[in-house]
C-alpha cells in the first residue's frame, strides 16, 4: 500500500515537473513577445519622429539581426497581432513568428517568409483560406495581402521559392492538432494588394 | 736386488690401483658461472620449454585454403610480391557495411527551393504527457484512501 502511494506520488511529481517545464517556455515565450512589441512601438516612434526615406530604405536594405523585431504580423480573421522577430530557431520562435533569413522583408520585392510554431503563434493558421487577408507592418510601410494559395508539404519537401514580385509565405507544422512531431507543413502564400506608410 | 726391484715395482703397482679412487676436486679450465647466473639460465630454459610454440603446420595449411578458395572462385592469388598488408576477405566494405537513413534538411536561411523552417514543437506531447503522469499518479496516491472508506463501510 505505501509503495503504491509513493509511485503515484512519484509519478504526480514527474508530471508536475513536464507541465511546470513546458509552463515555463510559453510564459519565457510570452514575456520575450512583449518586449519585443515595447522595442518595436520605441523603433516605430523614433522612425516616425525623425528619419527620411531615404534613410529608411537604407534600413529596410541592411540585415537585421538574429532576435530583433523586424516587423508586425495581423491577421484579424484569427485574432493574431503579433511583432516577427528575425530568425527561426527555437528562442526566436519560442518568441514570435520567425522571420527566415535571407528572405526580404514583408513588402520588399520578392519572398517574405514567416514561420511559427502551430501551437502558439500560428494555432489558428489552419482556419486561414484563399481569400483572406493579412497585414503586415516593417519600417513604416504597411501592406496588405491576399492569400492565393494553401499548400501541404512534407517535411524537408522543397516549399519555399524566389519571386519576381512581392510575396508573403506563412509555414507552420501540419496537422495543426497533432501529438509528438508534425511530418508535413502547412504553406501559405499572399500577393501584396495594397501598401501605404503608417 | 732384482727381487727388491719387482717389490718395489709391485707395491707401486698396488698403490695406482688402491689409490685410484675418484678424485675429490680438479683443476680444469673451465670456470663455473656464478650462482645468480646459474639461476638466470634456468629461469630462461624453463621458460623456453613452457612457452606455446607456434604450429607452422596449420598456418602453412591455413595459407595454402586461402590460396585454394581463392583460386577456386575464380580470384587471382595474391602473392607475397603484390600483397601489400594482410586483409580479411570477409569483412564487409564499409559503404554498404550500413544504410544510411536519409537526413530531412529544414532551412535556417532562405535559398530558391528551400523547405520549410524546423517549426515542430514538442510541447504539446510535453503538455499531454505532463497531464496523463499527474492524473495516474493522483490515483494512484489517492486509492489507498478509497480502499480505507470502503472498509470502514
Amino acid at each position: 500500500m505505501r509503495l503504491r502511494r509513493a509511485a503515484g506520488v512519484a509519478l504526480a511529481a514527474a508530471g508536475a515537473i513536464l507541465l511546470i517545464g513546458a509552463g515555463a517556455t510559453y510564459a519565457r515565450g510570452a514575456l520575450r513577445q512583449d518586449a519585443l512589441r515595447a522595442e518595436w512601438d520605441a523603433g516605430e516612434a523614433h522612425r516616425a519622429v525623425g528619419e527620411l526615406a531615404a534613410s529608411l530604405d537604407r534600413e529596410v536594405a541592411s540585415t537585421p539581426s538574429i532576435g530583433a523585431p523586424v516587423g508586425r504580423l495581423i491577421i484579424s480573421r484569427i485574432a493574431l497581432d503579433e511583432i516577427i522577430v528575425e530568425g527561426v530557431g527555437d528562442a526566436e520562435l519560442n518568441a514570435g513568428p520567425g522571420h527566415l533569413p535571407g528572405s526580404v522583408l514583408p513588402g520588399a520585392v520578392g519572398n517574405a517568409v514567416v514561420s511559427a510554431h502551430r501551437d502558439r503563434h500560428f494555432h489558428g493558421l489552419d482556419a486561414i483560406a484563399v481569400g483572406d487577408t493579412v497585414v503586415t507592418e516593417s519600417h513604416r510601410r504597411r501592406v496588405t495581402w491576399v492569400i492565393i494559395e494553401r499548400r501541404i508539404v512534407e517535411r524537408g519537401a522543397p516549399a519555399l521559392f524566389a519571386t519576381t514580385d512581392a510575396r508573403l509565405t506563412l509555414t507552420t507544422c501540419w496537422p495543426v492538432r497533432y501529438t509528438g512531431p508534425a511530418p508535413d507543413r502547412l504553406i501559405l502564400g499572399a500577393r501584396k494588394v495594397l501598401e501605404r506608410g503608417t | 736386488m732384482n727381487s727388491r726391484f719387482s717389490l718395489a715395482a709391485a707395491a707401486l703397482g698396488a698403490m695406482m690401483v688402491v689409490g685410484a679412487v675418484p678424485a675429490r676436486g680438479q683443476i680444469t679450465s673451465v670456470i663455473a658461472p656464478p650462482k645468480q647466473a646459474t639461476k638466470a639460465a634456468e629461469r630462461e630454459q624453463r621458460a623456453q620449454a613452457h612457452a606455446p610454440k607456434r604450429d607452422t603446420a596449420v598456418a602453412v595449411r591455413m595459407n595454402n585454403m586461402r590460396a585454394w578458395v581463392d583460386s577456386a572462385s575464380g580470384v587471382a592469388v595474391r602473392t607475397a610480391s603484390t600483397a601489400a598488408a594482410p586483409r580479411d576477405t570477409t569483412a564487409v566494405p564499409a559503404t554498404t557495411a550500413r544504410p544510411v537513413a536519409p537526413v530531412v534538411k529544414e532551412a535556417t536561411t532562405f535559398h530558391d527551393g528551400a523547405p520549410a523552417p524546423a517549426t515542430a514543437s514538442p510541447l504539446p506531447a510535453t503538455v499531454i504527457a505532463g497531464v496523463l503522469l499527474l492524473l495516474a499518479g493522483v490515483a494512484l496516491a489517492r486509492a489507498p484512501a478509497s480502499d480505507r472508506a470502503r472498509v470502514r463501510r
